[in-house]
Formats: C-alpha cells, structure tokens, sequence
C-alpha cells in the first residue's frame, strides 16, 4: 500500500472533491444496478449461473455422462437433487455441464458478432456509399432471413462441431450491431466534437476509436444482452434438432430431446432443462429491457 | 401510387434473381461431388463409369455458366429436378405436397397470433400504469423467451401424456377428416402461435401507447367521441404500420418454427422435408425448399411494403 506522505494528500484530497461533483460512473452503475430489482433478479440468476459453470467440477455429483443402472427415473431427493432421467444419469449434473456448452457458445458468438458488426457499421456510415450500400444491403439479406433455417443451412454443409455453431451464430448476428452501431454513428457524426477530431488531424481509426464509440457503446450493451437471449435460443434449437453439440455434450437442447422419448415414465428429465434454458433467456431479455430503459430511454417499448 | 408499385416489383424482381443464383452458386460451392452423392456416397464405392454417367445425365459435366442458363430455364418451368433419394420430381413434392401441409399450421397460427395478440396490445396500452400492466407485459416477456421446441413438449407432456386429450403427433388431412385434422393441429398451432403472439402484442403495445399520447386522440376526445371508436377509427389505423412490419416477419419466422414443430409433432410438412433431405444431402430437395422459403419471404415483404402505402397514403406520395 502506498503510504501516507505529504506529497500525496493535496492530490487525493482533489480527487475526493471532483468525485463529489462529477458523481464516478461505474458507482452510479452499481448503484443503478443494486438498486433496480428486475437487474438484481435477472443478473443475480445470470451471474449465478456463470459461477456454477465455472465451478462445475466442484459442485456437482459424478460426471454428466455417469450410468447408473437401477437408479432410472428417480424423482428429485438430497442424493439427486433434481432427480434422475431416463440412464440414471444425474439431471442437476448434466444441467450444470450444460450450461457451460450454452454459455461459451453464446458468449463467444456474440462477442464475435459485435466485435465485427460494430466495425462494419461505423466503417460504413463513416465512408459512407458506395461501401456503405454494399455493407448493408448484405446486412439486409442476412436480416430478412429467419435464423435458424440459415444456421441450420450453413451447419449441414460444415458438419456440426461447436467451432461451427459459434462461427454459424456468430457470422448470422453480425447485421443486428451492424445495423444499431451504423444508425447511431451517422447521429453522432454530426456533433462538433467530431469535427474538431477532424480539424486536428486525427486518422480514421482514431476518430472512431475514441470519438464514435464510447458515444455509441450503450446501444450496443443493449443489444448484446438481447443478442445473447436469442443465441441461446438458437443453440438451443439446433441442439434440440440434434445439428447442435456433439452428443458427448450434454447441451439443454439434446437434453429435453432426448429425455422427451420418455416423458411417459417421467417428467423431469424435460421439465428441468426446460425451466432453466427459459429461465436463462428469459434473464438476459429482462436485463437487456432494463438496460435499453436506463442507457437508451428513445429505444424504449 | 402506380410508381412506387413499380418501383417495388422492379426491387423485388432484382432480389429473387440474386436469391436464384445464390441458390445456384451453392450448390456448387459445396464439399463433396453431387454424382457420387446421388450413388450413395463415398461409402458405396461408386465406380468411375457410373460417375460419368450420372455427370452426363445431370448434366454436370457442362461448363458452370451453361449448367446456369440450363437452371435458370427448369426453374422458371419450376422444373426443380428429382430427389436423390426416391427420384420423384421434387416440384411436384415440395409445392404440391409439402407446403400445403405446413400452411395448414402456419395460417391459423399466425391468425391466432394476430387475433389475440393485437386485443391484448391495446388492452395494455389501456391499463397503463395499473397494476395489470406489469402482468400483461411479463407475460409477454415469457413468451418469446420460451423456445418454441420446449412449448411444443410441455404442451404434450400436459394434453398427450398427462391428460391424454389430444394426439402427440400424427398427421390427419382435413379433406379426409376435418375433426381428427382439428384435434392433430391444435397442439402445433398453439406452440407456433405463441411467440409471434407475444411480440406481436409487444409492438402493438409500445406503438397504441406513443399513438394515445398525440394532440387528435386528445381532439377525438375533446369533441367527446367515446373511448372505443377513438381506439378503432383513430388510434388503430396510425399505429398499425410497426405492427404490420412485425407480423411480416413473424410470418417469414414461422418457417423457422414449423422445421421444429414439425419435428416434434412428427407433421409432414416442408419443415420436416427439409430437416430429412439435410440429413441425407438430397440436394434438389434442400434447394427447392431454401428457393421456396426465400421467394416466399420477398413475397411477404412485398406485400408488407404495400400495405404501408395502404395505411399511409403520405408513402404513396413522398418515396419516388
């Protein structure tokens, strides 16, 4: 720790009186964010889930693939907290396991999306056309499509490995932050601070850079966390269609697939994974809604 | 009015053309050679000679651009060739047989969609700010963040499995027995309606709330109309335009829902003729029904696009 000379105190003691005034964003966030019950609820269940995923190994009873013969379709008890299905296999397990196929997937999808439909947007409002009508009638395209029947396109000619789904839902969510970064960069361009990163001389990179995207970040936020909501719906459904994972994968989709053969014998083994994979969309739609209402009050619905 | 017809067929000519030789392109794009697919794959050991054969027959030994001006002449005879699984013309399967079948399902749901999801809208814009309102709205949010598939098995788990009132899966033409056609349908339509329901209801929500709070709902009701012929005759006909554009493409979505309704429900439509020929690589089969889908859904946006200049005469006039 930095001790207390007397070189230091007039500095900190600056800092404490511009805190005052100019309230610290990120506080204000955190603030916003334990305070708004929907985000406590939604990010708290997200967060949550996350943690267990990490922590799979350590919370959870056996491996998600453990046979147990004699013990099939057991009801949840304290040896199997969420009961058994159709192998004797450990539903809470395989749950917990599953979520970490669900969350990389979704997780690495949409940051490759909006990573590059960000940059294509602002590229496109920044040059404007003939770039700008190529980028987003391509954009367009993708758009005017339903998802899933592209995605199920794509994967049946690359074969079905997690690469491709991610690479599949990925390259399909690109138009979605193209189409919000390209609208708001065009808005922005027109403030004068722009202007004056042109008057200085500052290269294209860096005027988007530093100039266009923190002023365009809160609408890109809010799509993300919606983004991620629909990701792990078409995940879900590819999995579910058995074009998902492979089957050593015990992803929710093949779950409630495979389990739904023997729905006659027992319920759980599809009531499970189908309340945590839309508990978990449902999450990240309710955080997406609170996010839109606080950053971007104009989006509102 | 005339031109911007025009001008809309001519766009929508333009994109079904790229959206045909798209489709084209594919084919050749793709791992693996179609002769030998058709002889059962590399598994099978097809013999040079057959391959030959099969190449000449298809005409794949012919140069692309001729392979494409050969294409382009079947298709626009909706000449989509035969299967290569059961070698029946795939026009005849997919158009005659198989889209029908799924339009049987996505009609109604979308109807039902619409029907109940717009009502629901107003009634929610109406009880703004009572204690209904969150109610109203976190059920929305429930039903598009349900995926179709898990509606689709809670559904028959419940009326199937549990309660036994209706069948989990079996397919009942209408013209043969229109009650046992009802009793097989109501389950897939009701898990197909539910999302385009809920965002339907959303966007008819957001779109008669911004539309109550102009200055002629506050004339309408100045001059002392009552509230419902304010709704029906003022408020309705401005803010359908959003909604329209979002049942456009929630009718194009219903594909994508019926490929796994169908699955489930175990019903012969496009959807599941899709998912097979995907399965076995039964290319003309897969081609036919991506160009179905594809002009289907410029179609709609088509039609979409129309019925703004419809709902809005100042698109008729200012757009040229």
């Amino acid at each position: 720790m930095v001790g207390s000379t007397n070189a230091m105190e007039p500095e900190s003691s600056l800092q404490a009186v511009s805190a005052k005034q100019r309230p610290n964003a990120f506080l204000d966030w955190v603030r916003w964010a334990t305070r708004t019950p929907r985000v406590i609820a939604s990010g708290g269940f997200i967060l949550l889930l996350a943690l267990a995923a990490l922590a799979a190994p350590l919370i959870t009873i056996g491996e998600p693939a453990q046979i147990r013969s004699g013990e099939q379709h057991r009801p949840p008890s304290l040896e199997f907290p969420l009961g058994t299905d159709e192998f004797g296999r450990d539903i809470y397990t395989r749950l917990i396991y599953g979520a970490r196929i669900t969350l990389i997937v979704s997780i690495v999808s949409v940051a490759i999306a909006a990573i590059v439909g960000t940059t294509l947007g602002m590229l496109s409002a920044h040059f404007g056309s003939p770039v700008d009508t190529i980028l987003m009638r391509f954009a367009d395209g993708i758009l005017a499509f339903p998802g899933i029947l592209l995605a199920l396109f794509i994967i049946a000619f690359l074969g079905t490995s997690v690469v491709n789904i991610i690479l599949v839902i990925g390259f399909l969510y690109i138009p979605r932050f193209q189409r919000v970064a390209y609208a708001t960069t065009l808005s922005i361009q027109e403030n004068d601070y722009i202007e004056a990163y042109r008057a200085i001389g500052a290269r294209t990179g860096r005027i988007l850079a530093r100039g266009v995207l923190p002023n365009i970040l809160a609408p890109i936020i809010v799509q993300i966390s919606l983004a991620m909501g629909t990701a792990i719906l078409l995940e879900a459904g590819l999995s579910f269609l058995g074009l998902g994972p492979p089957p050593s994968v015990p992803s929710w989709g093949r779950t409630i697939q495979q389990s739904s053969r023997f729905m006659n014998l027992s319920a759980y083994g599809v009531i499970w994974p189908a309340v945590i994979i839309s508990a978990t969309v449902l999450a990240f739609n309710i955080l997406g809604d609170a996010l839109r209402d606080r950053l971007d009050p104009r989006l509102r619905t | 009015m005339i031109a911007y017809l025009l001008r809309r067929l001519v766009h929508t000519a333009i994109l079904s053309f790229i959206i045909v030789t798209v489709v084209f392109m594919m084919i050749h794009l793709l791992p693996g050679d179609p002769a030998t697919m058709i002889l059962g794959g590399e598994d099978a050991q097809p013999t040079q000679e057959d391959i030959d054969r099969v190449k000449t027959e298809l005409g794949l030994d012919q140069p692309v651009y001729r392979q494409y001006v050969t294409w382009l002449g079947k298709i626009s005879r909706l000449d989509f060739g035969v299967s290569f699984r059961n070698n029946e013309p795939v026009a005849s399967t997919v158009l005659l047989k198989r889209l029908p079948r799924s339009l049987m399902l996505g009609i109604p749901a979308t109807l039902l969609a619409i029907a109940i999801g717009v009502p629901l809208g107003i009634l929610g814009a109406r009880l703004r700010r009572t204690m209904w309102d969150p109610i109203i709205s976190a059920v929305a949010l429930l039903g598009f963040s349900v995926p179709t598939f898990v509606i689709g098995t809670l559904l028959i788990l419940l009326f199937a499995v549990r309660l036994g009132w209706l069948p989990a899966g079996s397919f009942v033409h209408p013209l043969d027995d229109m009650n046992g056609f009802l009793k097989a349908a109501a389950l897939p339509i009701v898990s197909l309606a539910l999302s385009p329901l809920a965002v339907i209801m959303r966007m008819t929500r957001s779109s008669v709330l911004e539309e109550l709070g102009s200055d002629y709902v506050r004339t309408a009701r100045a001059k002392g109309l009552a509230e419902a012929p304010v709704i029906v005759r003022h408020v309705m006909r401005n803010s359908m335009l959003p909604v329209i554009t979002v049942m456009g493409l929630q009718f194009g979505g219903l594909f994508a829902g019926s490929v796994i309704i169908e699955f489930i429900f175990n019903w012969p439509g496009m959807g599941r003729l899709f998912l097979t020929a995907i399965g076995q690589r039964d290319y003309p089969v897969i081609q036919a029904v991506v160009l179905v889908v594809a002009l289907s859904f410029v179609l709609i946006n088509l039609l979409t696009d129309l019925s703004y200049a419809f709902f809005d005469p100042r698109i008729r006039v200012d757009r040229n």
